[in-house]
């Protein structure tokens, strides 16, 4: 498990493929069945679903406690819905503030291709 | 107000929704986060908020839908959104969306106050869309 200490900031932590196919747009379909989607580009809410499971598979197990207590996202393009995205995890910065371990990661997703779809920022709390 | 700007503020409100263990148990499978936090009730019992908590992206994922709806697909391309949660969610509790456009340095807004039941606030959401900046551009 990263304790708070292993983060530098500039380093990117991971980067990882993920696969976007007919069982994530089924659970996203099920999730929000009111709004029709064509799967010729994916939703955005499944875009940061996608993100968040690229940021678990690059961390694994985190500390319990973390505390996720604010987000940013910039949208540059509707991700494709029929090629795989890939997520990158960066720190860009971490504070350590009267004993609370603050940090700010950048959770990229982008295309295959290099195209970018989306961009967050997640400030965390982090607990180890 | 515009018409325009009238018939955009409409179209955004989104109804109430619940999330209950089957919408949580969908998005865990969907982002592969299965922190038992979020679904295990011994687990959260033994937290400071003993009940399992809603994953904070899936309660402000209906402004997401309501945006597509609204304005189209193409809509959050380009786009910049803040998001601040204030508090958990409890799983099979309802969130409130409240939509309104505000004036600011950057341009017009879009601000989602979403609140629990009995209007606990529970996250701010801001979303600069180009969509909306284009279309109070034209009136």
């Amino acid at each position: 498990m990263r304790s708070f200490d292993t983060f530098q900031p500039g380093q990117v932590v991971g980067s990882v493929t993920i696969p976007v196919g007919a069982a994530e747009h089924s659970q996203w379909d099920s999730l929000f069945p009111d709004t029709v989607h064509y799967h010729r580009s994916l939703a955005p809410g499944l875009v940061i679903s996608i993100m968040m499971r690229g940021y678990i598979h690059i961390l694994g197990e985190r500390p319990q406690g973390n505390v996720h207590a604010s987000q940013e996202l910039e949208w540059f393009m509707a991700a494709p819905g029929d090629e795989p995205l890939v997520v990158t995890l960066k720190c860009v910065k971490k504070e350590n503030k009267d004993g609370r371990r603050w940090l700010w990661l950048e959770n990229s997703v982008s295309t295959g291709g290099g195209k970018m779809c989306l961009k967050g920022m997640m400030r965390m709390l982090w607990a180890a | 107000m515009a018409n325009g700007e009238a018939r955009t503020f409409e179209l955004l409100q989104i109804s109430s929704q619940s999330f209950g263990a089957r919408e949580v148990a969908i998005y865990g499978q969907l982002s592969q986060d299965h922190n038992p936090i979020h679904s295990d009730h011994d687990f959260a019992a033994k937290t400071p908020f003993r009940h399992p908590i809603v994953y904070g992206f899936l309660f402000v994922m209906p402004i997401w839908e309501a945006i597509e709806r609204t304005f189209g697909v193409e809509a959050l391309s380009s786009s910049k959104a803040s998001i601040r949660f204030q508090r958990p969610l409890l799983v099979g509790h309802t969130a409130h969306y409240a939509s309104q456009v505000e004036e600011t340095g950057d341009g017009s807004v879009l601000v989602f106050r979403i609140t629990a039941e009995g209007g606990a606030p529970i996250a701010v959401v801001q979303v600069l869309l180009s969509s909306l900046a284009q279309a109070r551009g034209s009136h």
